[in-house]
């Protein structure tokens, strides 16, 4: 008798503890300190809006759009994916990132404005069970591009942009850092307009 | 012979004198550490002692924080690439070497700091650069032995 609500007890507490570590393992942080990591995710995303635009840039010298590029690649996750669209075609191309900065930057206009604006969360970081975030940021691309005969092409495109955030630790001076890292996944064209 | 006795106090005083005199030297010898022995020279003229301005570790810091921060809003605002180029050479010439490390807080809340992805100062000021925007301030700096910074950690404004 005593054994069977000895086996008994052990089970219910050995539930809780499972909940408790489950519950302490998905609580959420302090609201703000999330807010503060999106933004900081959201922040990455501009900054690589402004590296498109060096880029694409026909006055950024070469040593200048290479560096860029080597920073902007430094964003996203290995193997990440850039689509591009045309107004002349359906079809949507994808670019391994690098690949897509040169031929960005060997674009034949005379002319290249890239901007980006609306950035903006269209899922929002959401914590997973392995600690990470996860969320999808959408911006739209307006582009431009003149030849010297002053030909033009146009077009604005929406880009959804996955984002992954997690902790990870560095050393820097034989001290052990946490930081947040913030990479940028495929960017996936979702419109073409004029 | 007579005066023989006459001499006998004054020699006396003398050899108490001379003797007084040893076992002061000997005390002062005593406190002294050993010195190795050092060939006599000609001393040379010391020159006038100047009294070394004293610096405040303080003051010092925050004109480098200053000059830094002046630095940051330099480059953001460059009117070209090569400004820009001018003033980041300039501002790493105040650091150990380009690779310093330079971290930013992004989150800081109850005692604990929420680290954006530790960089070097090159890349970060070639990101103010970049950017066009200086976002940051200095926090803290660690000095290396020779007064240059090893070490940054900045703060969102």
């Amino acid at each position: 008798m005593n054994n069977q609500i000895f086996k008994r007890l052990s089970y219910v507490v050995a539930l809780m503890a499972f909940f408790a570590v489950s519950t302490q393992a998905q609580s959420p942080v302090d609201p703000n300190r999330e807010k503060a990591i999106d933004s900081l995710a959201l922040e990455k995303v501009k900054d690589l809006g402004k590296y498109i635009a060096i880029i694409g840039n026909k006055d950024t010298p070469f040593s200048e759009a290479n560096r860029v590029m080597d920073r902007a690649e430094e964003l996203f996750a290995p193997g990440s994916e850039m689509g591009v669209s045309s107004l002349a075609s359906e079809e949507i191309k994808y670019y391994k990132v690098r690949e897509y900065f040169q031929r960005l930057m060997a674009l034949n206009y005379d002319k290249v404005n890239i901007e980006w604006y609306d950035v903006q969360y269209i899922s929002d970081l959401e914590r997973q069970p392995d600690g990470r975030y996860v969320g999808v940021v959408t911006v739209y691309q307006k582009f431009e591009g003149t030849t010297a005969d002053k030909l033009n092409y146009k077009d604005t495109t929406k880009k959804d942009i996955t984002i992954y955030v997690e902790k990870k630790k560095t050393q820097i001076a034989g001290r052990t850092i946490e930081f947040w890292d913030v990479i940028l996944g495929d960017i996936r064209v979702s419109e073409t307009s004029v | 012979m007579k005066s023989i006795f006459k001499l006998v106090p004054v020699f006396c005083v003398l050899l108490f004198v001379l003797s007084s005199c040893k076992s002061q030297k000997a005390v002062v010898d005593a406190n002294q550490e050993p010195e190795e022995v050092i060939e006599e020279t000609t001393p040379e003229p010391t020159p006038p002692v100047k009294e070394e301005p004293k610096v405040d570790p303080e003051a010092a810091n925050r004109a480098l924080d200053a000059r830094l921060s002046n630095y940051f809003g330099q480059i953001a605002n460059a009117s070209s690439i090569n400004a820009a180029n001018n003033n980041i050479r300039e501002a790493v010439g105040m650091f150990s070497n380009g690779e310093a490390p330079v971290l930013i807080i992004f989150y800081a809340a109850n005692g604990t700091e929420d680290f954006d992805e530790p960089t070097t100062i090159t890349k970060y000021l070639n990101y103010l650069k970049d950017l066009k925007k200086a976002p940051h301030k200095v926090k803290e700096m660690v000095m290396d032995s020779q007064g240059r910074i090893k070490e940054l950690v900045l703060v969102k404004k």
